[in-house]
């Protein structure tokens, strides 16, 4: 009698074997009627018979461990702690903030803005606050210095994707960039480079979250409207021109130093 | 990661057979990655890699505590599942019984009881997961099952009719 050890029953009674080795065991069972109950436990013990924990899966998920994968830690969570963080940012409001000529449209996120914004004592601050307004900082600037736009292999959270490089009518080069983030839409963003190698902060949205419960100025349903703005206000600012990879590469090598409307390579010009 | 929120929550759950232990292990679990993406491979399963922090979370919790009394509360986990009455008597008997057993395993054995008879893990994945090769994961689970299978059987009272046939039927 052929012996057969407890994994290939276990496999069996899971039905994780082949259709070969099912074949096989079926016409050992048909043999030995011993099999018959050393498969027993296994049946018993398989899956679908621990439905019992399948309860869970339609709980609703405690908020604490939403706020936790938002990056929203609980000191600084809602209402309360996030006006403070503006006004810690923003002392003398919005109204100063240097956006005519761009479509008016610096937007801020709040849900995922509180790790963009480096509240949370584990995440490096992405921007910097100045007298104008606020610029690239960190991760943020040495991704839009360096990283070519439209990288497929930047897909994990947290990973900052630039989008695309364009030149304003004034010679400036901006980029609009994203930031992978745990929900539909990551915050995004769009700065130009200022003459002393700062990138100025144009538009900014904070993501939005599968649920669609992203803490965005303004209402919850709108945020994904929010950041699809972002791209629309991209292609719609007057005078300005797309670069090419190429161009994007040549720039990023002469760190963002090229001549206005030279476009490097050549390409589009 | 919110939509692998539940599924997690469940694993968490068949470790720790307590709702509020489950739910800080998650926590912890989502803390750890979030400040540890960098570590994380793209390309590779985001959930397999929580996985794996989960249960070295666990695992550490376990060696960390040198004595444990049982962290059951059935009542709460009952809570969870709705009103249907035959339901819930089934799923408290069943998982009492489920519970007293594992609470009997050593860790090992219940981290791959909760990651393929819970959450329906291949043994192919919970070898990567737990990167030990495929054998190990078989001859540990298929050892734990007996043994679960062995206090199942021994609970006299245990009234799931299918549970019932598959204890009587092979006690022989």
């Amino acid at each position: 009698m052929v012996h057969v050890p407890d994994e290939i029953i276990m496999a069996y009674a899971d039905g994780q074997v082949s259709a070969e080795e099912r074949a096989w065991f079926e016409s050992m069972l048909a043999t030995d009627p011993a099999l018959r109950s050393r498969l027993n436990p296994f049946v018993a013990t398989g899956p679908g018979q621990f439905s019992a924990f399948d309860a869970v899966l339609s709980a609703p998920v405690p908020d604490r461990l939403l706020e936790t994968v938002r990056g929203v830690t609980p000191a600084a969570k809602k209402k309360v702690a996030q006006p403070g963080l503006f006004e810690r940012l923003f002392p003398n409001g919005f109204g100063l903030m240097p956006v005519a000529g761009y479509a008016a449209a610096l937007v801020v996120g709040i849900g995922m803005g509180s790790a963009l914004l480096g509240t949370s004592s584990t995440v490096e601050p992405l921007v910097r606050a100045d007298r104008d307004g606020f610029v690239a900082a960190g991760k943020l600037q040495v991704a839009l210095d360096t990283t070519p736009s439209n990288d497929k292999r930047l897909m994990s959270e947290g990973d900052i994707r630039p989008v695309l490089t364009v030149r304003d009518r004034d010679g400036r080069v901006c980029r609009q960039y994203e930031i992978i983030g745990p929900g539909k839409a990551g915050p995004q963003g769009f700065a130009c480079r200022e003459n002393d190698g700062d990138w100025r902060i144009r538009v900014l949205t904070g993501g939005t979250d599968a649920d669609g419960s992203a803490q965005t100025v303004g209402q919850n349903d709108e945020g994904a409207a929010i950041n699809s703005m972002v791209g629309t206000i991209v292609k719609s600012l007057p005078g300005q021109s797309e670069l090419t990879a190429a161009e994007e590469l040549f720039l990023i090598e002469k760190g963002w130093d090229g001549a206005p409307d030279t476009g490097g390579n050549g390409a589009g010009n | 990661m919110i939509a692998f929120l539940p599924r997690l929550r469940r694993f968490a759950f068949a470790l720790t057979r307590n709702m509020d232990q489950a739910d800080d292990l998650v926590q912890d679990t989502c803390e750890r990655a979030l400040s540890r993406l960098d570590q994380w491979e793209p390309g590779t399963k985001l959930e397999s890699w929580m996985y794996r922090i989960a249960q070295n979370l666990w695992l550490d919790r376990k060696r960390s505590e040198k004595v444990r009394g049982p962290a059951l509360e059935i009542d709460e986990a009952i809570g969870l599942m709705g009103d249907d009455g035959r339901t819930v008597t089934e799923n408290r008997l069943t998982l009492a019984a489920v519970s007293e057993g594992m609470d009997r395993l050593p860790p090992d054995q219940q981290v791959l009881v909760a990651m393929v008879c819970v959450d329906g893990l291949s043994y192919k994945d919970a070898a990567t997961i737990l990167n030990v090769p495929i054998g190990t994961v078989m001859s540990r689970l298929s050892r734990a099952r007996q043994a679960l299978y062995q206090h199942i059987a021994a609970d006299a009272g245990v009234p799931n009719p299918q549970l019932q046939e598959r204890v009587h039927g092979s006690r022989s």
